[in-house]
């Protein structure tokens, strides 16, 4: 059951967007992300659209892979939806539902809200579908690097972000172990009172607690007795050069966000 | 005809880039009182064969016959066959959770429903079972010894009163004593309480010791399945196969390569020590 989040994993595949430099698809990402918020029209949505269906083709990632890591926030997506349809007051009611009115504000909001939502997801799943956690964290330390200067650690900071998506599969394939485990002692984990049910998940909680906690000590005690003193004078093994490449995926985020903020403007279609 | 697995086939991941199958139409049968080692590089699939006997995944395809009755069958009751047929997995103190010892052996039985009696009867039995003394028990389980913490793993499953045990690596990380105390107590479950043995190992002394029967699995699919002597006995395939045989063969191998006329039923380091004597002393 935990397999089925795929949000935040690799998925290795040989596309350009893959070779990327990260900083271009970090920059890429939050560019895209803030494109979907000032502007509710469809002009603007159906340039997202057609740039992130674009992105998504060209990272030879599989449609139904995207789609998959939408089902963990699909209750998210319906409250969403929901509140944004039935709480929207105005006079422009299109349809009554008993005492309920559906205004077409509300329908508006809830269909650009869920666009939102949903495109937000797959936005930032596509950078850590196509780039591995240690690229991310590279390319997230060496963009924060000036504020070094201002005696922010950058590098400590990068390193626990690295840990810690490091220690996401290795938590997900424990528990999984574990969930396993208790199955085979006849646990149930959906069935049963509310009572039974929850006792079930401490068998899972414990073990996994305790055994993350023993895998941290292990870790710091491994990175002790390699020397290991944070980020002074440290070297990389794959230090981050850009190339053409990256400079070409830099125009076009940048041309992308320009069109957004140019048809912004207008709104021919209308609604 | 206790377990018939008929034409079992399972992959990782199905339809992924990471796809990968662990099992290739797996055929086997397993009667009622056999101790079954089932042998295999790392990576062969032994893991992913029991885990499926315990209904715990899904075939791709194929099926398993418990007592004649198809367990992957939308009908069948796959709870009540985790009593029936007891896993211990690999390394399975990791699984303890509970605030007192005898309280995590209590969790299995109550999961499938014995009665409170039953459950403490069948827990204290376990525990006895397994070694582990009455002034353990009120203890939490987070403060025992690693091989402690192994039987009482074990007792949490045998509570569970099992026909069929099976262990995944019973004995990885344990020292000479915590291993031998762990194969002794799952020799006497065979042979006294007549309990089905299924047993996981990477120790070609152990297998040849216990065992009635083994059977090696190589990439997925099975290697061979017979009884020890006639599976060491090719010993140049199991080789090709990534593994060993068992030391007091090998040495009686050698010595007969050597041209030294020792007998050649032979297995453990025990039996080749005797032989050895019992050769030097008629030599001279
Ligand atoms: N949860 C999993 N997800 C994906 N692939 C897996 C998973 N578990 C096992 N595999 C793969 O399936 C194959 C068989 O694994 P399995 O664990 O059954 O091997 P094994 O014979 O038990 O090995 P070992 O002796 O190391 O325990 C391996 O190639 C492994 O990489
Ligand atoms: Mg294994």
């Amino acid at each position: 059951m935990l397999k089925e989040v795929t949000i935040g994993k690799y998925y290795p595949a040989q596309s350009v967007i893959h070779k990327l430099d990260p900083r271009v698809k970090l920059a890429g990402t939050i560019l895209f992300i803030i494109s979907l918020f000032p502007y509710s029209t469809a002009e603007v949505y159906l340039i997202a659209s057609l740039y992130l269906a674009l992105m998504i083709k060209i990272s030879r990632i599989p449609v139904g892979y995207m789609l998959k890591g939408l089902r963990p926030v699909i209750i998210l997506i319906i409250f969403t939806a929901v509140f944004s349809l039935f709480l929207t007051p105005g006079i422009d009611v299109v349809f009554t539902i008993g005492s309920v009115h559906i205004t077409r504000s509300g329908l508006k909001k809830a269909v650009f809200m869920v666009l939102r939502l949903i495109y937000l997801i797959m936005g930032s799943s596509l950078l850590t579908y196509t780039t591995t956690p240690n690229q991310l964290t590279d390319g997230i330390e060496k963009a924060l690097k000036p504020l070094n200067r201002i005696k922010i650690p950058v590098h400590e900071f990068a390193l626990m972000m690295s840990l810690s998506m490091r220690f996401i599969p290795i938590l997900m394939e424990e528990a999984e172990k574990i969930t396993k485990a208790q199955s085979a002692r006849g646990a149930d984990f959906e069935q049963g009172g509310f009572v039974k049910k929850a006792k079930n998940i401490i068998s899972i909680i414990v073990p996994l607690l305790v055994s993350a906690t023993k895998r941290a000590g292990d870790l710091a005690l491994a990175m002790d007795a390699r020397c290991y003193h944070g980020g002074s004078n440290r070297t990389k093994l794959k230090p981050l050069k850009y190339s053409f490449r990256d400079f070409a995926g830099y125009v076009i985020v940048i041309f992308y966000f320009a069109l957004i903020i140019a048809s912004g403007q207008v709104d021919f279609i209308g609604y | 005809m206790q377990i018939i697995v008929d034409h079992l086939n399972y992959t990782y991941s199905k339809g992924l880039v990471y796809e990968r199958k662990a099992l290739d139409d797996i055929n086997l049968v397993i009667n009622r009182g056999e101790y079954v080692c089932i042998i295999g590089h790392t990576g062969s699939g032994k893991s992913t064969l029991i885990q499926l006997l315990d209904g715990l995944l899904k075939p791709d395809s194929g099926t398993i016959y418990f007592d004649g009755k198809d367990i992957f069958d939308g009908d069948y009751q796959l709870k009540n066959l985790c009593g029936r047929v007891g896993l211990v997995f690999q390394y399975p103190e990791y699984q303890l959770f509970e605030t007192s010892v005898i309280e995590d052996v209590k969790f299995g039985p109550r999961n499938i429903g014995m009665s409170s009696l039953d459950t403490d009867v069948a827990s204290y039995e376990a525990l006895k079972m397994v070694g582990i003394g009455d002034e353990l028990l009120d203890v939490s389980p987070l403060e025992l010894s690693g091989g402690e913490k192994r039987r009482v793993a074990i007792a949490g499953i045998l509570a569970m009163k099992p026909e069929v045990i099976i262990l995944d690596e019973p004995t990885a990380g344990l020292d000479t004593k915590g291993r031998n105390d762990i194969l002794e107590l799952v020799n006497r479950l065979n042979r006294e309480n007549n309990i089905t043995v299924i047993l996981v190992s990477h120790n070609m002394e152990d297998v040849a010791k216990y065992a009635d029967r083994v059977v090696v699995m190589a990439e997925g699919k099975i290697y061979s399945d017979g009884t020890p002597k006639e599976v060491f006995a090719d010993y140049r395939s199991l080789r090709e196969v990534g593994l060993d045989i068992p030391e007091g063969m090998y040495i009686i191998e050698r010595l007969r390569e050597a041209g030294i006329p020792v007998r050649t039923d032979i297995m453990t380091a025990e039996e080749a020590a005797a032989e050895i004597l019992r050769f030097i002393s008629e030599e001279s």
